[in-house]
This record gives C-alpha cells, sequence and structure tokens, in this order.
C-alpha cells in the first residue's frame, strides 16, 4: 500500500520556500547525496536511511529523472534498515564465549571489561550474519502548490522525514493544521483557536 | 523538532476530537446531506469504525466496529461518560465516486484512505499519480468543507444555546 497503490494513509505537509529553476538537475543530485547508502559496518541501535526509488527499494540512484518525476510530483521512498539481534541467541552465545574463556584462563570469572570486549565482538560477528529489518515510506512532492504527502503517521518517522527533507531539498516541511481550511478567513481560524471544550455530557452531569 | 523547524502553533486539539463528534452528530442530523450552494451535493456518514479515548489520554480506551458502529448504544454510552471521539472512519460520495477514510489525530491524519481509482498500479505512473492526486484533493476538499461548517457552528452564537444543547440531547437519545 502507498502513494501509487491500495489505500493511503498520510501526513500532509507545506514546503516552504522557493525551489530553484534548475530544480531536476539540482534535486537529482541532492536525491543521489542523500540515497540511502548501506553502512560500512553495523553497531548496535544504529538505523541507516537514504533516499530510494519508489519502484525498487535497491534502486538508490536518481539521474534518471523520469524514475522519480512525474509531471510536477516529486515522488520517492525514504528507507530505514536496522539490524537488531536476538536477545536470547546473543546471550546464549555470550554464555558460552565466556564460559570458554574462563576455562582458557583457568579463572573462575570473567571480568566485566572483558565481557564487554566479548559481547562487542560477538555482536559484530553476528551483525555480519543477520539481515537488516528493512522500511520504506513513500512521499510525493507536489512542487507547483508544494503540498507534501508523507505515507506514515508515526512521529518518530516523520521527524526523520522532515530532517531528511531538510537536509535534501534545503527546505523546512511545516506541518498541516486543520486551521489552513480556514486560512482565508483569518477571523473564523482565530475564533476557533480561542474556544474551550464542550462538553457532550448532559448539563446535570457536567 | 522545533529546534530545526518552528512548527507553527498547532490547532488546539480539542479541535479535532470536537469536530469529530460534531461530524458524527450533524451527519445524523442533516441526513449525511452537505449541499455546496453551487446546486451540487455530496453525501458523507460514519462509516465502520469509531474509537474513544478519555480526554487526557491518546490510548484508545473503547472501540466500536462494524456497519452500525455509530448507531450503537454504546457508542452513545461512551460520550455521556465523559469519552471523547479519538477517531473515526468517515465515508463521503459526491456524484458515483465514493471515499471512506479515517481521520485521526490533532492534524487530521489520513488513514487507510479508500479512493474510488479506476487505474491500476500497473498503468502509466504519471496518470496513477495524478488520479489519485485528484481524488485526494476531492476527499480533502469535502472534508475541508466539512471543517468549515463546524467552525462557523462552533464559534457562532448559537453553539451554546442551540448547537450544543442539542448535541447533548442526541448524545442522550433523546432526539
Amino acid at each position: 500500500m502507498g502513494i501509487l497503490t491500495g489505500a493511503l494513509s498520510v501526513r500532509r505537509y507545506r514546503a516552504v520556500g522557493q525551489v530553484p529553476e534548475d530544480f531536476r538537475t539540482a534535486y537529482a543530485d541532492a536525491l543521489t547525496d542523500n540515497a540511502f547508502r548501506e553502512p560500512r559496518e553495523w553497531t548496535p541501535g544504529l538505523e541507516a536511511s537514504g533516499w530510494c526509488q519508489i519502484h525498487n527499494l535497491l534502486d538508490t540512484e536518481f539521474e534518471d529523472i523520469n524514475r522519480w518525476l512525474y509531471n510536477q510530483y516529486l515522488v520517492a521512498s525514504l528507507r530505514m534498515d536496522k539490524k537488531s539481534l536476538p536477545g536470547n541467541l546473543l546471550k546464549a552465545h555470550l554464555d558460552k564465549r565466556i564460559k570458554a574463556w574462563c576455562e582458557e584462563q583457568g579463572r573462575p570469572k570473567c571480568p566485566a571489561r572483558v565481557k564487554a570486549e566479548i559481547k562487542e565482538q560477538l555482536q559484530v560477528e553476528l551483525f555480519e550474519k543477520t539481515l537488516p529489518r528493512v522500511t520504506t515510506w513513500e512521499f510525493c512532492w507536489d512542487l507547483q502548490s508544494g503540498h507534501v504527502l508523507f505515507h506514515n503517521s508515526a512521529e518518530k518517522a516523520n521527524d526523520l522525514f522532515r530532517k531528511r527533507f531538510r537536509q535534501t531539498f534545503g527546505l523546512a516541511l511545516l506541518p498541516w493544521s486543520p486551521l489552513d481550511f480556514l486560512a482565508d478567513d483569518p477571523e473564523l481560524s482565530h475564533a476557533l483557536e480561542i474556544t474551550g471544550l464542550s462538553d457532550l455530557r448532559a448539563e446535570d452531569a457536567v | 523538532m522545533s529546534d530545526v523547524f518552528p512548527d507553527p502553533t498547532p490547532a488546539p486539539p480539542h479541535l479535532a476530537t470536537e469536530f469529530f463528534a460534531w461530524l458524527w452528530y450533524a451527519s445524523e442530523r442533516d441526513g449525511g446531506t452537505f449541499d455546496l450552494g453551487d446546486g451540487s451535493v455530496f453525501t458523507y456518514w460514519v462509516d465502520d469504525r469509531l474509537s474513544f479515548r478519555l480526554p487526557d489520554e491518546d490510548k484508545a480506551r473503547a472501540v466500536l466496529t462494524g456497519e452500525s458502529a455509530a448507531a450503537s448504544l454504546e457508542a452513545r454510552a461512551a460520550l455521556l461518560g465523559g469519552k471523547v471521539v479519538r477517531d473515526l472512519r468517515l465515508a463521503c460520495k459526491r456524484e458515483d465516486r465514493e471515499y471512506s477514510v479515517t481521520l485521526r489525530g490533532v492534524n487530521l491524519d489520513l488513514q487507510g484512505a479508500k479512493l474510488p481509482t479506476e487505474l491500476k498500479a500497473a498503468d502509466q505512473v504519471d496518470e496513477v499519480l495524478y488520479e489519485r492526486t485528484f481524488l485526494l484533493d476531492e476527499l480533502w476538499f469535502m472534508v475541508g468543507t466539512l471543517y468549515r461548517r463546524f467552525a462557523t457552528e462552533r464559534v457562532g452564537p448559537e453553539w451554546a444555546s442551540e448547537h450544543l444543547p442539542a448535541m447533548r440531547r442526541w448524545a442522550a437519545g433523546a432526539d
């Protein structure tokens, strides 16, 4: 499900600022510069993110504008990869290694510092064997109106999207507000904004 | 995000919940028809989902689904019990185009919006995009039109004397 197919789940924004005249080449470069790249080394907690094409999350080149610009619509996906290790498997391996270290050293206990080193080494080894969890969220930017639809409403994903968007295009994204429906009537908008809470319970229950 | 982007002041959170409750009420009061004043109308109704929360929490405390979710006694009871509408699934129809969408949160995020598309994803991308954005704009226009009506009633002089008492009677099942 996404921008091109299925049900839509979106949060709306307005891009603030001027789209440059040479946006085709400028944005092709910007998207490529900020495209998703596999990290050289995975560390615990690392989340790798960047742009990819909506057609295939493995396509991270944007030289061909026909793959991301359709009339006035710029469409791409934000890809985020994260690796995580099963906690019980990590613990099982760690216990074995610590036991082996103690036997090898002829010591009854393994010092905390050594334990931490073993754990770190083990994580590196297991990360290499683990596939990341891959998530993509599409967005569609109407370059004429400035409206942007981001296909996710989770706060964390939206924060990441807005940061990436700003880094890439140099434009801030302002969240759309229902009061924008009343933008042509500032008096009505202001009057609504300052209303208090109405309680729908029966008056004798309020 | 505020250190990077100075966000405009968001709409007060209670406006969204009041809008949802008003939508539900107005759809029954007005028979679900909205006259656009240009000879055309669209219809709207609460579809198959309503959820409620306590005013100071975000977590849903009651979720009602099914064809008659809005007509159920449990739904009104939730309102009378002091809960507010957390989200609702709204259906709209203009000419032969029928939409449904769940509205949620302060900014009215659109969840699971079903659009009356004719093209398939396998068709030309630009045509599919054009169709979907056109339909989404139409859905958004209808939601915006309803929001404007809500705003007008909400700030009008009759709110306290007529609309709110009528909503209370409706919530209590007296109307």
